[in-house]
């Protein structure tokens, strides 16, 4: 091979990469083939999954949490939200993984009080309380997304529950001074 | 002179160096550069932020058990209880474990590193809410929590406590890509605490 068809291989190759680029930057794909599929709902509707069926019923706030084992306290706000799930199946032996999104994309999991999860029967109504401490700013516009695996949704359904928070209630709500008791996970009553 | 020019210059610059090494390792040419010369020292209660964190790491204290909380697993070794503000100033939630310190030796990805192999932590170190007790599992986006890390050492409680603060990155894992994990620490910054003894007597 001479260096002149060298050259021009080396040309070619770094056009076609260059190109590439250019189309990639130019008609960017909107998503991933591994994305998943996003339910969404409102509050008191039920998102059809194919791990569950879930409602999410309420929304409340707490200065204090206490799920009977500890007392949690925290310097911004405790959001509550109460769940029901009617696993589709096979039991739901680990607990689905609920993260609240806020307005600006930032995101935060429950943590400490507020998270105990026992093995929800397939097929039966289980009630679930999960709390989650986040900054007042971010409460106003804020969405709830419930997912089978935390580290993996690819390709799985996922529950986006907007929370209905505008201005009024996210000030309301981050004024609580209440100290809530959170229950045990179980059937739904 | 004519054979050294007939050399390629490749050749000649790989020389020119190794001459130059040599000519400067009696000088530290070949040293480390030592750690306080790499990054700044930070004062107790200053403001540091090394990503995904900012911290604030106020002081060290010793002491035989933290009551109803922990307890050294060996008789007759002590915790170290450091007293921090910590604030996640990222988009998303991380695990809090990643404030756990490690010796300088470990090849874990963590944010705290015990700089003083004899204080390192024995087993592992854990992390609580100042005012609650109640354990600090993970680090939300946007709140300055109060906290104690807490871990067993063996030895004579010591008069400082140096650590060194590790900036981490975020990136997908070896294990999935859609997975992100805050790996790579990256020194930013070392702190010496004054240790307050509070060994031998009710905390």
């Amino acid at each position: 091979m001479t260096w002149f068809v060298r050259a021009g291989v080396g040309v070619t190759v770094l056009a076609a990469l260059a190109l590439g680029r250019v189309v990639v930057d130019t008609w960017p794909s909107p998503g991933s083939d591994v994305d998943p599929f996003v339910r969404s709902v409102e509050v008191g509707e039920t998102a059809v999954l194919r791990f569950a069926d879930l409602t999410l019923s309420n929304v409340r706030s707490a200065a204090v949490v206490d799920d009977g084992l500890e007392v949690a306290r925290t310097p911004g706000t405790w959001l509550l939200v109460d769940l029901t799930l009617v696993p589709r199946g096979q039991p739901l032996v680990v607990s689905p993984h609920v993260v609240v999104v806020d307005a600006e994309g930032r995101e935060y999991r429950p943590d400490r009080a507020g998270y105990p999860w026992t093995e929800a029967p397939t097929g039966v109504a289980w009630a679930w309380t999960v709390a989650v401490e986040l900054p007042p700013d971010a409460l106003e516009g804020a969405v709830v997304r419930v997912a089978a695996d935390g580290l993996d949704d690819r390709r799985d359904d996922v529950a986006e529950v907007d929370l209905g928070i505008d201005a009024d209630r996210a000030a309301e709500l981050a004024d609580s001074r209440f100290t809530v008791e959170v229950p045990a996970t179980g059937p739904a009553s | 002179m004519g054979r050294v020019r007939a050399q390629p210059r490749s050749r000649l610059t790989a020389a020119a160096g190794a001459l130059v090494l040599a000519v400067s390792a009696p000088f530290g040419g070949l040293g480390r550069v030592p750690l306080d010369e790499r990054v700044e020292a930070v004062e107790p209660g200053e403001t540091l932020d090394a990503a995904p964190f900012r911290l604030v790491l106020e002081r060290a204290v010793a002491v035989d058990e933290l009551p109803d909380v922990v307890t050294p697993d060996v008789e007759g070794n002590h915790l170290m209880v450091v007293v921090a503000e910590v604030t996640n100033v990222t988009d998303a939630w991380v695990y809090a474990n990643l404030l756990s310190p490690v010796p300088r030796s470990s090849p874990q990805s963590r944010s705290i590193v015990v700089l003083d192999e004899g204080l390192a932590p024995i087993g592992f170190p854990s992390t609580y809410h100042a005012e609650d007790d109640t354990r600090f599992s993970t680090v939300n986006p946007g709140l300055g929590h109060d906290v104690v890390i807490v871990w067993e050492f063996a030895g004579a409680v010591p008069d400082e406590l140096s650590l060194g603060i590790a900036t981490l990155t975020e990136r997908p894992s070896t294990i999935s890509p859609d997975v992100l994990e805050w790996t790579d620490p990256a020194e930013a910054a070392t702190v010496t605490l004054p240790v307050e003894d509070r060994t031998g007597r009710a905390p």
